[in-house]
């Protein structure tokens, strides 16, 4: 054991300029720790949104089949919500306090907001709408929600990268009415898909810096 | 020997490489937050010995609070800096940027 703790030798009183960057240094290297990983989360979405409604799409086109589809999807939705659950887990091992329930609350808006969407969605499509106009409002309505919910965290962690996140969500849900069915499916899968993998692959490498 | 004297105007207490590392982490947490023990290590790169003796030291200035419970039957150990800690850490930080002009 170093005695250096207890009497302090020339290196333990760094410098005005050094303490300044160790003290930088410390307290971007929490923020990054604390904050999941993009990596574990929005990459993993976008490419379940890739491959899933990717298969959707080339299933409508007659090139998947139906079966092959089913389980793709079944694969998109079930891996990303796990390496979500892993990555904030990690992150936030240890934590304990006001940030702790801000994140359960944040965690729980998904939740509410994608049960409150499937109620009403399946309930408007027990009125007779047909399979095209029901389509665009299953993506318009959805990517509304998770754009809102990333505009969310950008504003609640002052997290400019996941704020343009939401906007480019947004984007895309009018993009896929405005396109039709089943285009619908292509913009969800490469400008929804798409467009998360590239911002997470961007935030990774701009926290990295 | 003068090196062993902080500057004037600075933080003995904070005004160490260790222990400005273990306040500028814990400031870098949200108002009221707490890390356990071990993440703060782990943050920190330190041996537990040293962290232990570093926590103390800043404890007894008032910086710092360490609180002892159990979750689930295990003893976890949290950290958390104090308003006064937090109020000493920005005040320490300020003395510094005004050192370098």
């Amino acid at each position: 054991m170093s005695t250096s703790t207890e009497e302090p030798g020339p290196a333990e009183h760094p410098s005005p300029a050094d303490a300044l960057a160790a003290i930088d240094d410390a307290q971007e290297r929490t923020s990054r720790s604390l904050r999941p990983s993009p990596l574990g989360m929005f990459v993993p979405w976008g490419l379940g949104y890739l491959v899933g409604f990717g298969g959707v799409w080339l299933a409508i086109r007659g090139v998947l089949p139906d079966a092959a589809v089913t389980a793709l999807l079944v694969l998109a939705a079930v891996v990303p919500l796990v390496s979500t659950g892993i990555t904030v887990s990690r992150s936030s091992r240890g934590v304990s306090g006001p940030s702790r329930r801000v994140g359960a609350q944040y965690g729980s808006s998904w939740l509410l907001g994608f049960a409150a969407l499937f109620a009403i969605n399946v309930r408007v499509g027990t009125l007779g709408v047909p399979t095209p106009t029901l389509s665009l409002i299953w993506s318009g309505s959805a990517l509304l929600v998770v754009g809102l919910l990333y505009l969310a965290g950008g504003a609640i962690w002052n997290h400019v990268p996941q704020y343009v996140l939401g906007v480019w969500t947004l984007v895309t849900a009018v993009a896929t009415v405005l396109v039709g069915y089943p285009t619908n499916f292509a913009v969800l899968a490469l400008a929804g898909g798409g467009g998360f993998v590239v911002l997470g692959v961007w935030m990774h490498l701009r926290d990295r810096r | 020997m003068s090196t062993d004297q902080a500057p004037v105007g600075l933080d003995p207490v904070i005004h160490a490489q260790a222990r400005l590392r273990v306040t500028a982490t814990l400031a870098a947490l949200g108002p009221d937050d707490r890390l356990t023990f071990p993440r703060l290590q782990q943050l920190l790169d330190m041996t537990a010995g040293n962290l232990s003796t570093h926590l103390r030291k800043l404890e007894e200035a008032g910086y710092v609070a360490v609180t002892k419970t159990h979750e689930r039957r295990t003893p976890v150990t949290y950290a958390a800096l104090t308003p006064r800690g937090r109020r000493a850490f920005e005040e320490y930080r300020d003395a510094l940027r005004g050192l370098l002009g």
